[in-house]
């Protein structure tokens, strides 16, 4: 044997650690490309980030908007009635208590006479939420909210 | 041939430890939970005063009482947001570490600091005008002594929001009679 066994083991041991960390990280050559980079399209992200609703009263859909994240375990950080937006953060906890950072912003504009777009995106951790089921599902909580208020259950 | 074997191993468990840490939201975490509504009539209160303005300054008080530094008001929508940085030391903890460094040689990080974060949102009924509704949450991140964070957490106790609530109560009477 050329190489002795020590040698060959560190080497293999090396190998794979490479193998690991690049499984882990991807192929980014240049951290700072993060800056303007998406997985998903920008049509397909507008698609599943924003929904239409029949109404003009934008501040009461963006109370609405406050009062959903507020009822999902978020905090709100910021909001600015005048433009129409609102950032909040969730901390939550996986099934065997890592914990997680979920930060959330919605705005409201208004589109034609007589309806708003309410649009939401969302970073996990460092990573953003790009797939449509969790953007459903906070609909689903937005239209359950602006039913409690039209009925003025509250 | 013994030391490839546990090569193999560790890398096989470094790999599933990777692999296994991709860590994907979770799906609950944008669904309404059946602890959704506790959770809103924990921290929300009903306010008797038709005025808003009153409510947000009496919410800006309690939180300075608390020693909470404002980092947001929003007066059309009736945000406070304020923080504190406080001391994350615990006892029981520091005994925990001690004990089992004491056994096994090595240390263990303890909880050192936590920055505190409270989120008020205080708002006008929009049928009914002669109650104010006013929803608190607070939640903490924790550094530890390697100044990592240790934990990320919403602060849910029943006893803080009562609390909170009880010094409101107080805070909006003396906004009520200008003391």
């Amino acid at each position: 044997m050329i190489f002795p066994k020590y040698f060959l083991i560190t080497f293999i041991k090396l190998l794979l650690s490479g193998v690991i960390l690049f499984a882990i990280n991807g192929c980014q050559v240049d951290s700072r490309e993060q800056a303007l980079k998406t997985t998903a399209s920008q049509v397909k992200l507008r698609a599943m980030q924003t929904r239409a609703f029949d109404t003009k009263d934008q501040i009461t859909m963006l109370r609405t908007a406050i009062a959903t994240l507020q009822d999902l375990g978020f905090i709100i950080d910021k909001a600015d009635a005048s433009i129409g937006t609102c950032s909040a953060t969730k901390y939550g906890k996986h099934n065997f208590g890592r914990p997680y950072a979920l930060k959330m912003t919605i705005t409201v504009r208004p589109r034609g006479k007589n309806q708003s777009l309410v649009r939401a995106n969302a970073q996990y951790n460092l990573q953003a939420i790009e797939e449509p089921t969790p953007y459903r599902d906070f609909f689903v909580a937005f239209e359950k909210a602006i039913f409690l208020k039209a009925h003025n259950v509250d | 041939m013994h030391n490839l074997i546990k090569v193999v191993a560790v890398c096989g468990f470094c790999l599933s430890v990777s692999l296994g840490c991709k860590q994907t939201l979770p799906k609950e975490a944008l669904a309404l939970s059946a602890d959704s509504l506790k959770l809103r009539q924990l921290q929300t209160r009903r306010f008797e005063t038709n005025s808003d303005t009153r409510v947000v300054r009496a919410t800006v008080g309690v939180l300075q009482d608390l020693g909470y530094n404002l980092e947001e008001t929003e007066s059309t929508l009736g945000i406070v947001t304020g923080s504190k940085d406080r001391n994350a030391v615990e006892t029981g903890q520091v005994v925990g570490v001690i004990f089992f460094g004491a056994l096994t040689g090595s240390a263990l990080p303890i909880d050192t600091k936590q920055k505190i974060k409270a989120s008020a949102v205080i708002r006008k009924n929009a049928k009914n005008t002669s109650y104010i509704l006013v929803r608190v949450n607070f939640h903490r991140i924790v550094w530890n002594s390697r100044n990592a964070i240790s934990k990320l957490e919403r602060l849910e106790d029943p006893k803080l929001y009562q609390d909170f609530f009880t010094r409101l109560s107080k805070s909006v009477f003396l906004e009520a009679n200008s003391i």
